[in-house]
């Protein structure tokens, strides 16, 4: 709006009165209270980042901890993967082989729990209260804030709507085959940001 | 000492000047090489020269290392460009250097130490060469003196120093057009559009443009996943940065608002700025913040984050081009709303028929009127996306009337409204000549006159070649006013200063060609034998015969 008609009556005195004063006393007060809203914006966005620091040790971990897991001698018996057949060589007809159930995620993660130094990690949002997993995020239930999701991604076949389907990884999920995870964690307002994606 | 402000002829207008088109400069080629490079460089009052375009660099580099400063606390950016970031402060220290000793050999060239005893020892204590050592010290220093990071990068903050090499000019000009005014006054040529706010009251525009920009890319880059992932903290505290400054901004407006016309009362008058269109627009851009952070526990408000983008909007408030598209939208609403009218009316019509005729053969797709509204301006606005298609012949034949008919009808308003913005174009147009002739009234354009044409004329978007068309129509309307002056009486002639002095050099004309045609000895026997002209009348005529 242009306004060069703008009041030009000359006035009294050009020195600040009480009410402009007043006037920067108000924008001392509304930046200080930008300034603490931002330093409370600020606290919140550092917890995010530290579930987002424990989704990627969680990860390093994880790989750590089975490498090496579809070879002959890997230590963690329950996260071991089934050993590829040999090109040429007949199926195992060992019964018990056989009839043999295959490793679960929920075994596997029970096994390396025990060994990790996870436990040492807290949830961010909760205070006190250790890290967990959670099957999802879910932005109606806020209580998941800063709880570790793994995920399974499943590829379609070709030509299929869609490339990829993703499915919590339960502990019933069987590990004796190469699977392709995903790792996120839940923010403050328990919505997913992913971490990383590895194949397991 | 500055120069008296000249008043301009028509005649001597210049289009490409007046548009602030490139003027080239007049600097002779023969002048000693020092004086010519500080005429070509320097110098701030040659037009058509590069001083303008060096402080603009200049400027834009600072703003850049600032930027890069910035960017260079952010181990996520900084760590892959390492490289990039130090080549680019190498090049912006060899920018400087060359800058510095730019002035510094050109010192005595320049009006303000040219008088001083040591022109260059002069130059090297002033505050703004001292600001300018400054900036690139830091860089030298650290080849020879072994100095921790953190404190070669607070010295690096010396470098934004160098902006007030830009700011003082304006703060200077900008005390000396509010001498005499309030506070409160001086606020007001801050955030609103005033005479007084020169210079400052731009760079103001341009910071919180700026700052509009930085905070709207934010949003946008918040969206990605991956950055997001990398710089969250960065975005929470440029966003806490943004919304300080345009908190500031609102009730720097709100407070001075009362200075505008028609805002006189404290209460009224600011609560009629604060139901503004445009200010509401800057409450909206500040709210999200407030209400995110006040009420996170209880909500989850990250939709509001999307009304950040709101503040793109204050972008438009300098807009001229804005302003013309509501001005033809409130004039041209009776004939839009006419046609809104007749588009829904055809819309609702076809959806009704749509769903009369093939609800009984698809329920599930034409299962309701309102479902087959979404059918009708699917169809009707051309956009077909086949989700919802009819079978039936009549259905069929339907569709292809109303689709011919919704390529007429949805064109409607689309063209209504380009022919009254061409239309507005040209009355603004118009109205800026019939404004240049009154300006001319007096023959002459003042400063204030010229710098209004100029805004006018950049507001318009007029081309050189438009400018001297409505010149070269003006120079002719006033010639033609002139040949029309001379039939007007003589009491009419006199009440304008202007027409007065025409009508006297017409006369002048006259009797000067008299004297050519008439036999000079032959007149001035018959004036002083039957002392038809005084002696004085004759002393005139012949003076007036000698200097034409």
């Amino acid at each position: 709006m242009n306004s060069t008609q703008a009041h030009s009556a000359p006035p009294a005195s050009t020195q600040p009165t009480t009410i402009d004063w007043l006037f920067l006393l108000s924008c001392a007060v509304a930046l200080a209270v930008v300034g603490w809203l931002g330093k409370m914006a600020y606290t919140e966005a550092m917890k995010t980042e530290t579930a987002k620091r424990n989704g990627e040790a969680v990860v390093t971990w994880m790989q750590e901890a089975t490498a090496g897991r579809f070879e002959s001698d890997y230590g963690v018996t329950a996260c071991a993967g089934a050993a590829p057949t040999p090109a040429g060589a007949t199926p195992s007809t060992d019964k018990a082989t056989a009839t043999a159930a295959p490793n679960t995620w929920g075994g596997c993660l029970d096994a390396i729990l025990m060994q990790s130094t996870m436990k040492a990690l807290d949830n961010p949002f909760r205070e006190g209260i250790a890290l967990d997993f959670a099957p999802a995020c879910n932005p109606e239930d806020r209580s998941l804030a800063g709880n570790i999701v793994m995920e399974k991604i499943t590829a379609t076949p070709p030509g299929s709507a869609i490339p990829t389907i993703i499915s919590p990884l339960t502990p019933e999920v069987a590990i004796d085959q190469k699977i392709q995870v995903r790792v996120s964690v839940c923010d403050k307002g328990a919505y997913a940001v992913k971490v990383a994606e590895f194949e397991f | 000492m500055e120069e008296p402000r000249k008043s301009i002829q028509i005649a001597d207008l210049d289009a490409a000047s007046l548009l602030g088109a490139e003027v080239e400069a007049d600097i002779s080629p023969d002048l000693p090489r020092r004086q010519w490079l500080y005429a070509w460089l320097l110098n701030p009052n040659i037009p058509g020269n590069y001083q303008k375009a060096v402080d603009k660099w200049i400027a834009i580099l600072i703003i850049a290392n600032l930027f890069s400063m910035v960017l260079e606390q952010v181990p996520a950016i900084f760590e892959p460009y390492k490289n990039w970031f130090h080549a680019f402060d190498v090049f912006s220290i060899a920018v400087f250097v060359i800058e510095y000793m730019t002035r510094f050999f050109l010192a005595p060239e320049d009006e303000e130490f040219k008088g001083k005893g040591s022109p260059r020892l002069a130059y090297m204590v002033s505050p703004f060469a001292i600001i300018d050592l400054l900036a690139i010290v830091p860089f030298f220093l650290q080849a020879f003196v072994p100095v921790d990071l953190r404190a070669l990068r607070f010295l690096r903050l010396l470098r934004i120093l160098k902006i007030f090499r830009i700011l003082l000019p304006a703060w200077k000009e900008f005390k000396e057009l509010n001498r005499a005014r309030t506070f409160r006054q001086k606020i007001h040529a801050m955030v609103f559009e005033s005479p007084y706010g020169g210079k400052l009251k731009d760079f103001f525009d341009v910071f919180i443009g700026v700052w509009v920009l930085i905070s709207v890319i934010a949003v946008v880059l918040e969206s990605v996943a991956s950055v997001s992932y990398l710089i969250n903290i960065e975005f929470v505290i440029l966003d806490t940065i943004a919304v300080a400054i345009f908190t500031l901004e609102y009730m720097m407006r709100i407070y001075s608002s009362v200075e505008e016309p028609g805002h006189r009362n404290p209460i009224t008058g600011r609560f009629k700025q604060f139901t503004n269109p445009s200010t509401f627009i800057d409450f909206l851009a500040i709210l999200p913040f407030f209400l995110e952070v006040l009420l996170h526990h209880v909500l989850d408000l990250r939709f509001l984050r999307v009304f950040r983008l709101a503040r793109l909007l204050k972008l438009t408030r300098g807009s001229d081009a804005t302003a013309t598209l509501f001005k033809v939208i409130k004039r041209e609403w009776p004939v839009m709303s006419a046609a809104a009218f007749i588009m829904i009316l055809l819309i609702v019509l076809t959806a009704s028929l749509g769903y009369l005729v093939e609800h009984s053969a698809q329920p599930e797709k034409f299962e309701n009127i309102p479902t087959a509204i979404y059918w009708a301006v699917i169809t009707l606005a051309s956009v077909g996306y086949g989700d919802i298609s009819p079978i039936t012949p009549i259905g069929r034949a339907m569709t292809v009337v109303m689709s011919l008919l919704g390529i007429g009808i949805f064109a409607i308003p689309a063209g209504l409204l380009a022919s009254a913005f061409s239309d507005q174009l040209h009355k603004e147009r118009d109205a800026l000549k019939a404004n240049i002739l009154r300006m001319l009234g007096d023959g002459e354009l003042d400063p204030d006159e010229m710098a209004l044409l100029q805004s006018e004329a950049k507001r318009l978007h007029l081309t050189v070649e438009e400018m001297n068309s409505i010149l070269e129509v003006l120079q002719l309307e006033m010639e033609n006013a002139r040949k029309s002056l001379l039939q007007l009486p003589v009491n009419v002639i006199a009440q304008t200063p202007l027409h007065a002095v025409e009508h006297y050099k017409y006369l002048l004309n006259q009797i000067a060609q008299l004297g050519i045609f008439v036999d000079q000895a032959a007149f001035l026997e018959k004036a002083q034998s039957d002392d038809r002209l005084t002696v004085s009348e004759v002393e005139i005529w012949k003076h007036i015969l000698e200097h034409r």
